[in-house]
């Protein structure tokens, strides 16, 4: 009844228009008050621990290295270096495109973020080069979405900050799928590109590939930094993060001489844009999901399933529809921390290793982007290419159908994704 | 009150920028001096709270916060502009709950009078921000329903997709040149 209640309020309050935040919030503290015994000053205080949670602490620190590095021009360096090594094949600029998503992906946390660093250079590149718009907005739109899977990913920390799992071995599950993902969406591209007949680039001189490779270079080492650092145990996710940021500033303002120091106060004040609007969901999901544990939701939909004698596979088939469901209509990081709570003590019980059903969660997720309603990496290729969302939605949906195939296979073959983590940790 | 955004803003971006250096710092000071500051992590948890919550009213100022505008959209602009309204009456409802509750709190800090565990801070002084963010929220939904209620503004939400375009303004997009 209190739960049915919580869901419908929170319904009714996205449904009018209401920040998912400000949504999320509400429905939780009149819930709270009309059934249970907290007070006010408990709650409120709920909202403020967020800051006090160390895991979190690192989403600004991502941000704002990813904000240095979009601002700057990292992203054309590293689509230089991906034309360089593969434009000369049948579909080249393409493919090239997604392997300048998968490099600016290991740069930064965020799937519009990649979208847009990369997106707004390559489809207008792709469109002179007589591409259709609709198949390099929709390439785009989906390969963008490789931001959240090949680490550093900001819903894997989230992920990682409300199931306790580690941070690190989630990052290190990332990079094989990631790697898989752009390499499946290649081969769909020149399949594609065969049936269409679409141009190829010249060959480009050996060269070209080092020197634009030597450049791009400075930025991929964030990843190095980000990766080595926490699986050499130098520092935690946090102070990876916050290391990170600091560096990308260096590269962007003293190494590449992007951005000068006028425009540094602009970049942060962006970033801190960012960083709020998602904390303030946070805390207020984290409201949501003290609701539901204090009333015990997780535990009864728990002993409901386990009950019912449902497998491990079928379990998991529930998992990815209820997700590509609430990924539709809500945006990553609500999802995790409420969802989160209530799949992963019934995962445990079935067998399913923790970090296998977060990187399960993430390629959902990534498919609610390119799906609408609520689709982020829509409306940004949207704003890029002046096109309707509907348009990118139904030029997204071919290779949209490449990441539903990839999550069946990420799904159900663990050994994808666990085998980097359990190799080294 | 252009004095009082500009002091907002500055705030802000010395507040994101404080807690990366100072993490940063740490993680120099551990391997290079072989030192550590006790109080790092807790000064970049405040920094993080005040962020975090006096940047939540920045963000209604300036539109950042996402919804689902979907279903309003296919409303009438008349429809559209009155259920924009009660959403935001409710916001400002929300907002002033966690004001009051966030002052009791604070309130009760404050009688308590214990320090931080690192530093020699009155635990309620830090907090002091969340009553304070909220009600700084409370007051930018106000000035978004009555921008509605008087018809400057047709929608409670921003717009992040022309948000996320702002960010690179040095490269303007062009497409559809088909």
């Amino acid at each position: 009844m209190t739960t049915a209640i919580l869901f419908i309020l929170l319904l009714s309050f996205m449904v009018m228009g209401m920040p998912i935040a400000v949504a999320l919030g509400l429905s939780s503290l009149l819930t709270i008050m009309f059934f249970a015994q907290d007070s006010l000053a408990s709650l409120s205080l709920k909202l403020f621990e967020t800051s006090e949670h160390y895991t979190l602490l690192s989403i600004p620190f991502f941000i704002l290295g990813g904000s240095f590095m979009t601002t700057g021009g990292v992203a054309r360096r590293m689509i230089r270096f991906a034309n360089a090594c593969i434009g000369h094949l049948r579909g080249g600029l393409a493919m090239a495109s997604v392997m300048a998503c998968m490099l600016f992906a290991a740069v930064s946390g965020s799937s519009p973020a990649t979208v847009v660093a990369v997106g707004a250079i390559v489809i207008a590149g792709m469109v002179k080069a007589g591409y259709p718009q609709g198949f390099a907005a929709g390439v785009i739109c989906n390969a963008g979405t490789l931001g959240i899977l090949i680490p550093p990913s900001i819903v894997m920390v989230v992920y990682g900050a409300a199931t306790e799992t580690s941070v690190g071995k989630l990052f290190m599950a990332g990079v094989i799928p990631g790697i898989m993902l752009g390499l499946m969406l290649m081969v769909a591209i020149y399949v594609r590109a065969r049936m269409l007949d679409l141009p190829r680039q010249p060959r480009a001189s050996m060269r070209e590939v080092l020197v634009s490779g030597r450049e791009s270079m400075w930025g991929l080492a964030l990843i190095i930094i980000i990766l080595g650092g926490i699986y050499g145990g130098i520092f935690t996710p946090t102070e990876a993060a916050a290391v990170a940021a600091v560096y990308a500033f260096f590269i962007a303002v003293f190494v590449y001489r992007d951005i000068g120091m006028k425009q540094v106060p602009h970049v942060l004040l962006e970033a801190g844009k960012v960083t709020v609007m998602l904390m303030f969901i946070v805390a207020n999901a984290l409201l949501f999901a003290h609701v539901l544990t204090t009333e015990r939701i997780p535990q009864q939909i728990a002993e409901a399933i386990i009950g019912w004698g449902m497998e491990g596979w079928q379990f998991l088939i529930v998992v990815n529809i209820l997700l590509l469901i609430a990924g539709m209509f809500m945006e990553p990081t609500g999802i995790i921390l409420i969802l989160a709570p209530i799949l992963f003590p019934i995962a445990i019980k079935l067998g399913i290793d923790p970090v296998h059903l977060g990187i399960i969660m993430v390629v959902n997720l990534e498919i609610g982007m390119v799906t609408p309603p609520v689709g982020l990496n829509l409306f940004v290729t949207a704003g890029i290419t002046k096109m309707s969302i509907m348009q990118v939605a139904r030029a997204a949906l071919p290779w949209t159908m490449v990441l539903l195939l990839f999550l069946v296979i990420i799904t159900y073959v663990p050994a994808i994704t666990l085998f980097l983590p359990n190799m080294l940790f | 009150m252009r004095w009082f955004e500009k002091i907002e803003e500055g705030l802000l971006s010395f507040l994101l920028a404080g807690m990366t250096l100072v993490t940063f710092a740490q993680v120099v000071a551990r391997y290079v001096f072989n030192y550590s500051f006790v109080w790092a992590v807790e000064l970049t948890g405040v920094m993080f709270a005040w962020l975090i919550f006096i940047g939540m009213a920045y963000g209604v100022r300036v539109g950042a916060h996402i919804g689902v505008d979907a279903f309003v959209k296919l409303l009438g602009p008349g429809a559209a502009r009155a259920v924009g309204a009660v959403a935001a009456a409710l916001c400002i409802v929300y907002a002033l709950i966690v004001t009051y509750g966030g002052f009791l709190y604070v309130h009760k800090m404050y009688e308590v009078g214990i320090l931080m565990q690192d530093m020699p801070v009155q635990q309620w002084i830090p907090r002091a921000i969340l009553p304070f963010g909220f009600a700084l929220l409370a007051f930018r939904f106000a000035q978004v329903l009555y921008r509605l209620a008087t018809g400057q503004d047709a929608h409670l939400l921003g717009d992040e997709a022309k948000d996320a375009l702002k960010m690179r303004e040095d490269q303007p997009a062009h497409g559809g040149a088909q």
